[in-house]
């Protein structure tokens, strides 16, 4: 079972208060919750002080997650907007929800990113939200590909599937993540009116 | 396969993985399970069927003690006694139980 596909029964738990949930949650999406926060914020402490606080908030909200979209999506919803407090509390000022975004999203399938588009904090954060937005074979198809460098017989293998199997996997994967990628900056657009 | 989303996507994933993401502590994952524990919604007092039961028995109960002959008259006024005062407090337990569980899930 795929980790998005038990998320509604996750979901059920957590709402319950079913410690183990919480811990099951916390355990999955706590590093990629802390990257969220780091690209958001910029700093390693302050990192850490919005994850927290992103983790306290869900169990006082959980209630209102109606399940429509991925768990994680929904928690970095909550850190947003827990980051921005943060950064202002330290006289910061939050990331801008400009349109550069947009374009990083259309050239991605058309020409090189230049570097400053690719190492900008607001790409690094929407990719996490993205990546872990996936379901977790999608997910970790994408790492072995494109972070650690793996051949796709290398995951075939991993997988225990076909060469092709593991292809269609990996394009579907590259799919599912640009999609996230677009429905993220039209949610953002508008969320900010 | 596009050689330039494939080029775009490996350099937007290292860059967004390079940093050094930490677990959470220990004592950040116990607060998080102690607010869960303190929000955890409390049971039903009692199960539906359990209601259905003890309802049931008390009917049951009268009515046996209503067909039995005279000389055991006081077991039909206890269980008069019994069923008038059921009918009486349920209405007053169901307002307590939905006035408690309106006030766990607002706060």
């Amino acid at each position: 079972m795929s980790l998005l596909s038990a998320e509604p029964e996750l979901a059920g738990r957590l709402a319950q208060g079913d410690p183990a949930a919480w811990k099951e949650l916390c355990e999955t999406y706590g590093r990629s919750l802390y990257l969220y926060a780091y690209h958001r914020t910029g700093d390693a402490s302050a990192a850490e002080d919005v994850r927290q606080e992103t983790l306290l908030a869900a169990v006082e909200s959980i209630a209102g997650y109606r399940g429509e979209g991925p768990l994680f999506a929904w928690l970095c919803g909550i850190a947003r907007c827990k980051a921005a407090d943060e950064l202002r509390r330290r006289g910061r000022q939050d990331l801008p929800l400009d349109a550069a975004d947009q374009e990083t999203w259309q050239q991605l399938e058309r020409e090189p990113l230049p570097d400053e588009l690719v190492e900008r904090a607001e790409t690094r954060a929407a990719l996490v939200e993205a990546l872990w937005s996936l379901p977790e074979d999608y997910r970790e198809a994408l790492l072995a590909r494109y972070v650690r460098g793996e051949s796709v017989t290398e995951i075939a293998a991993r997988l225990g599937r076909s060469y092709k199997a593991a292809e269609s996997v990996l394009s579907r994967a590259r799919e599912a993540l640009l999609r996230n990628l677009k429905q993220e900056e039209s949610h953002r657009e508008h969320s900010s009116g | 396969m596009s050689t330039v989303l494939d080029e775009n996507l490996g350099r937007i994933l290292k860059s967004a993985l390079a940093v050094e993401a930490p677990p959470l502590r220990a004592e950040q994952m116990q607060q998080i399970l102690q607010q869960a524990a303190a929000r955890r919604r409390p049971a039903d007092p009692l199960p539906v069927w359990v209601i259905a039961a003890l309802a049931a028995g008390l009917v049951a109960f009268t009515l046996v003690a209503w067909s039995l002959p005279r000389p055991l008259a006081a077991l039909k006024i206890a269980a008069g006694i019994a069923l008038l005062a059921n009918l009486g407090l349920s209405p007053l337990a169901a307002v307590v139980i939905v006035r408690n569980r309106r006030w766990s899930y607002a706060h």
